[in-house]
């Protein structure tokens, strides 16, 4: 079962996460923002209301650039969890 | 298929013997038919909305009108739903708030609906180099994650209510393009399409009577579904005092102004916009998946 069944049903649930994944960033802004949280949303907010726009420049290139490579790594776990899905 | 949308019969219900009402008509008397709960839906937004355009009418206190002998008054019958910190009525700044939410919320979602068709039918209609060109763009707009490069946007254009409209009514577009693209895409390779251009329909033509109307269904399911994200997110920016500058009552900027600093001597200072603010997502939620299911004729059930 571990085996075949998580398998093939790990590909909707993976896909899931790439889509999901910014809204969770976003989200986690908002959160950080609330209880001080000492994270990056909380960084991105405080450079925001101090008008600092390299910082909210590169906060914004950089998880724009983990959300695209961690697309890159699910559409290649793709054929890793289904071996019919070839890549050319 | 026709230039109207499909009309929308369950299978095994016989069909009343005249159907003399037009289908928008329709959904409302089948919805409250077999979708009690959009119904609760639709009329939890209809008293939303009344309350929104009557607010000057209903409520008999100014929302910036304060009293400073009446700070933080639960309850009672003059101030049903309490007093904030500088004692001004809760239930107008309620009411207040929400005419903001639904002023954003539906401009920005109209703005936002326009915006999508025009790109969507124009990028599967005309397809090629476009359509590569378009969709690439639409790609880099959706690596960012979406609250972060709205609170960017937000934060160099200023906070304001037309503002924070236009922002939000561009994001809205620019996501949703990309599912009326694909609805369009399927739809331009249907025969009556074909057959409308052998006749020697123009593209303007064409995308106007033949690819429009069908996907008009797609596009009300897409705006009423997405009212409470647009609703959602507009309160957290103003939240974030990003959204709508505070004199003017929102329930985002009700909750971080007066709910978040008095939460623990004032708990219906958050309490309360945050029940409007639920209630308003639920309400918009349920009418919009009643409304999906009524329309889209590929999902039946639920």
């Amino acid at each position: 079962m571990l085996r075949h069944a998580l398998k093939n049903a790990m590909i909707p649930v993976i896909s899931l996460i790439g889509l999901q994944m910014p809204l969770y960033i976003g989200g986690s802004v908002i959160i950080e923002a609330i209880f001080r949280l000492p994270g990056v949303g909380l960084f991105f907010f405080e450079a925001l209301s101090k008008l600092d726009y390299p910082v909210v420049q590169s906060v914004n290139l950089i998880i724009a650039a983990i959300v695209v490579g961690l697309n890159l790594v699910i559409d290649l776990s793709y054929a890793f969890l289904d071996p019919r899905i070839r890549y050319h | 298929m026709a230039t109207t949308p499909a009309s929308i019969a369950l299978p095994g219900v016989a069909l009343p013997p005249t159907r003399t009402r037009p289908w928008y008509l329709d959904v409302w008397v089948q919805m409250l038919r077999r979708k009690p709960l959009g119904s609760a839906g639709a009329v939890i937004v209809v008293v939303m909305l009344a309350a929104a355009v009557l607010a000057d009418v209903i409520v008999p206190y100014g929302y910036a009108q304060t009293s400073l002998r009446e700070r933080f008054i639960a309850m009672d019958h003059a101030h049903w739903l309490g007093t904030d910190q500088l004692g001004r009525d809760l239930l107008t700044r309620l009411i207040y708030g929400a005419r903001v939410s639904l002023y954003v919320g539906f401009g920005a979602v109209g703005l936002g609906s326009v915006l999508a068709t025009l790109v969507g039918i124009l990028s599967a209609y005309f397809g090629g180099r476009l359509d590569l060109l378009v969709q690439r763009g639409v790609d880099a707009w959706m690596a960012f994650p979406p609250l972060l490069l709205l609170m960017s946007i937000m934060s160099l254009v200023g906070p304001s209510a037309w503002h924070i409209t236009l922002v939000l009514g561009i994001a809205f577009g620019i996501q949703n393009s990309r599912i009326i693209r694909s609805v369009a895409l399927s739809i331009k390779e249907h025969t009556f399409v074909e057959s409308a251009r052998a006749a020697g329909s123009g593209h303007v033509r064409i995308a106007m009577a033949h690819i429009l109307p069908n996907v008009l269904p797609t596009i009300i399911v897409v705006a009423t579904t997405g009212l409470s994200t647009v609703i959602l997110t507009e309160a957290s920016l103003s939240f974030l005092g990003l959204g709508v500058p505070p004199p003017y009552p929102t329930w985002g900027g009700m909750l971080s102004l007066a709910g978040l600093d008095h939460m623990y001597q004032a708990p219906w200072l958050a309490i309360w916009p945050a029940v409007a603010l639920s209630l308003a997502v639920f309400g918009f939620n349920m009418l919009g998946d009643a409304l999906r299911d009524l329309l889209d004729p590929r999902l039946k059930g639920g």
